[in-house]
């Protein structure tokens, strides 16, 4: 938008004045920022959001993650207070995702089913490093229909140690030692960094070494403090946690219902 | 074997009454028709050695190739009916290629060799698929080192595949084996194990020598790496022979 | 873009035990162009009485002087000073006079009145006010701010951990909000006094 328009170089001082205020008026009345609104319409969506959110935190040889259970529609209605985001594919590999959960259940089939033929054609169970890239190509495979989901793998990897793996929802991969993914991902995520990053302490500063059970009650803090400002968050902790040469644990917590 | 021929090896999928496939046992014998191959697998990496055998003095001996490269830390060579190895060899570059791309890592030699055994026996002489109408008439070595060390793997037209230390494929594969038998230690070195293949008379020209040795990749994981024994090296070796 | 992360910049209080905590960070930027690095959003109207305006700083700027004129007319008419009480009930209605045409800021009032209890509250930018007990952020940060106070406020706080809990709530706070930052000025309101520190963040 021209914010000058009518006015030429051979015009006389008080038309040119005229057009200037014309101009303003015009701009003032409705300033590009809020055009620009105007012009969205209402087009069918093929994506929604069910809200919740998850959370991963990995140690030496521990990989914790933890979802609330609550589904929403719209962040108003409560769909169900017990769908579950985190969904265990072996003993080694957790898979947790936010978002779209359409696409959450169809992501995990097709990683299901990719595990379950892997197991045949190498004779092995996959690892949480492999299954990462796996999911990471996946993803990408939907490049220009994504799955619209914040997904995270945890697990143990293959030398033992705990591994978070954290993903956009077209397949760009990071291996963290903490994530966060949906809608309360914002509140969670600086809390971690400060308890677990130490990003807000000076160097020499003591650090606490990250223990499971620091790790779990962090955990559990973190989402108290979510489930209390966020809408979409809360009714259950989900919690598993998987711990390098034992079976993997799932427990559920209480967290705020309304 | 031939006084029952006649009936049962029309059809490349019909047993004998005995319990056999003709077809694929005439595919096994293929294989002695071509020249000799040697795989060795020592600590410090996996050789393979083939014999380049030149029918006519008009014939560019660089141009053939008989061992080729599946992927950057595996091998193949093989015996046998040259023409379909090609197609043996595609589908292991391939498959490794695949399983890479998939999960950002080097596929076991095991793996790929059991992908190449998987296509050994999809033969038929119904068009129901475009797959071959015969068993393939090579045996293939695979030779390579990945996470778990070094492999050496031998594969025949039935689609058997067997994990080896050493192994011979190919006319002259009886004796060579003989010799592998004789001579073969666990703790060979790359060097003894080249100075014996070299033991059957031959000279830079007419053999083709690979060696796998073991590495490791950025993440500190063993892998091999694909290595041609030069002409000027081989020369070196047969000299000191 | 929205105009209200177009500047960029984040503002927190926290109530503690006759102690108030008010805080901002330093950075103005024009969407992702940092501007300058040296620009408190936090600013003091009266003794004890602080106003943060997060939001369109420009909006920001005028408004504050809006606020001073009223303060000013107040405390020369009344002869008395102002509570912050009062103040977020004048910025309030400064707000919703321009209802149909509101400047771009959130305000945001901290302080302590004249019995020295603690009163943190802030608004909308047509002047809804929340003035809850424990804490309030505004700005592109109020998220992740939110998420980390939830954590580290507690009931009767002195001056020294309310301090300490306002300075790493922000400072999480700056370490993921990319619109925020290049460190941050901490002002601690006491009955005796008002301590003023300024805290370096990531400067990037």
């Amino acid at each position: 938008m021209s914010n000058f328009t009518g006015i030429t170089a051979t015009m006389n001082p008080l038309a040119e004045m005229a057009q200037f205020k014309q101009n303003m008026r015009e701009v003032a009345a409705s300033p590009e920022w809020r055009t620009s609104k105007l012009i969205e319409r209402q087009r069918w969506n093929p994506y929604s959001m069910e809200g919740g959110s998850t959370a991963a935190i990995s140690g030496d040889n521990f990989a914790i993650v933890a979802s609330d259970t609550r589904m929403t529609q719209n962040d108003i209605n409560i769909l169900t207070r017990d769908a579950e985001k985190i969904h265990v594919l072996n003993d080694s590999i957790i898979l947790s995702t936010s978002g779209f959960y359409g696409d959450v259940i169809q992501l995990r089939k097709v990683l299901q089913s990719r595990l379950h033929k892997y197991r045949f054609d190498y004779r092995a169970d996959m690892s949480a490093d492999l299954c990462a890239e796996l999911l990471s190509r996946n993803l990408y495979y939907r490049r220009f229909f994504p799955y619209y989901t914040g997904a995270m793998l945890a697990g143990i990897d293959e030398n033992g140690k705990g591994a978070v793996f954290s993903y956009d929802p077209i397949g760009c991969i990071e291996r963290l030692g903490y994530s966060a993914s949906g809608a309360a991902e914002p509140m969670i995520i600086p809390f971690l960094d400060c308890q677990i990053g130490h990003v807000t302490v000076a160097e020499d500063y003591e650090k606490p070494p990250l223990t499971i059970e620091r790790a779990i009650s962090l955990m559990k803090d973190a989402f108290r403090g979510a489930a209390e400002r966020e809408i979409s968050t809360g009714d259950k902790i989900h919690l598993v946690i998987a711990e390098a040469g034992k079976p993997i644990v799932q427990k559920f917590l209480p967290l705020r219902e309304d | 074997m031939f006084l029952t021929r006649s009936e049962y090896d029309r059809g490349v999928n019909t047993f004998s009454p005995e319990g056999r496939l003709f077809q694929v046992e005439y595919a096994i014998e293929a294989v002695k028709l071509g020249s000799t191959s040697i795989g060795i697998r020592t600590k410090e990496g996996v050789l393979l050695a083939a014999e380049k055998r030149s029918t006519s003095k008009l014939m560019v001996n660089d141009a053939i190739e008989k061992i080729s490269k599946v992927d950057q830390h595996v091998a193949v060579t093989f015996a046998g009916l040259i023409a379909d190895s090609r197609t043996l060899v595609e589908r292991a570059q391939i498959e490794a290629q695949n399983f890479w791309f998939t999960y950002n890592r080097k596929i076991r030699v095991e793996d790929v060799t059991q992908s190449v055994a998987n296509l050994a026996l999809q033969f038929g002489d119904d068009d129901v698929k475009a797959s071959m109408s015969r068993p393939f008439g090579v045996a293939m070595l695979f030779a390579g080192v990945d996470q778990e060390g070094a492999k050496l793997f031998h594969l025949d037209p039935s689609g058997t595949f067997i994990d080896c230390k050493a192994k011979s494929i190919g006319a002259a594969s009886d004796g060579a084996e003989q010799n592998l038998k004789e001579q073969y230690h666990d703790a060979l070195t790359l060097k003894e194990a080249l100075k014996q293949v070299m033991e059957e008379k031959l000279n830079a020209a007419n053999v083709e020598v690979v060696v796998i040795k073991p590495t490791t990749d950025e993440k500190g994981r063993q892998i091999g790496q694909f290595e041609r024994v030069s002409d000027a090296e081989l020369d070196q070796v047969i000299a000191a022979l | 873009m929205s105009i209200m992360s177009y500047t960029g910049g984040t503002v927190v209080a926290m109530a503690g035990d006759e102690c108030v905590c008010i805080a901002s960070d330093l950075r103005i930027g024009e969407q992702m162009t940092t501007i300058a690095t040296d620009e408190k959003k936090v600013h003091k109207v009266s003794d004890k009485v602080y106003v943060g305006l997060a939001g369109f700083q420009s909006d920001a700027k005028t408004m504050l002087e809006k606020i001073l004129f009223r303060k000013n007319l107040y405390e020369l008419r009344e002869n008395r000073k102002v509570r912050p009480q009062i103040l977020s009930e004048m910025i309030s209605n400064l707000c919703y006079q321009h209802r149909f045409g509101s400047y771009f800021t959130e305000p945001l009032v901290a302080g302590l009145d004249d019995q020295n209890k603690p009163y943190i509250c802030c608004m909308d930018t047509i002047g809804c006010v929340s003035a809850p007990r424990d804490f309030v952020a505004i700005g592109t940060g109020q998220e992740y701010l939110l998420g980390v106070c939830e954590n580290f406020w507690q009931e009767n706080m002195k001056p020294e951990e309310l301090f300490e809990a306002t300075a790493q709530s922000i400072l999480s706070c700056l370490e993921r909000d990319a619109a925020s930052g290049w460190g941050a000025v901490v002002y601690t309101i006491t009955k005796d006094k008002v301590n003023v520190s300024t805290i370096k963040s990531r400067m990037d």
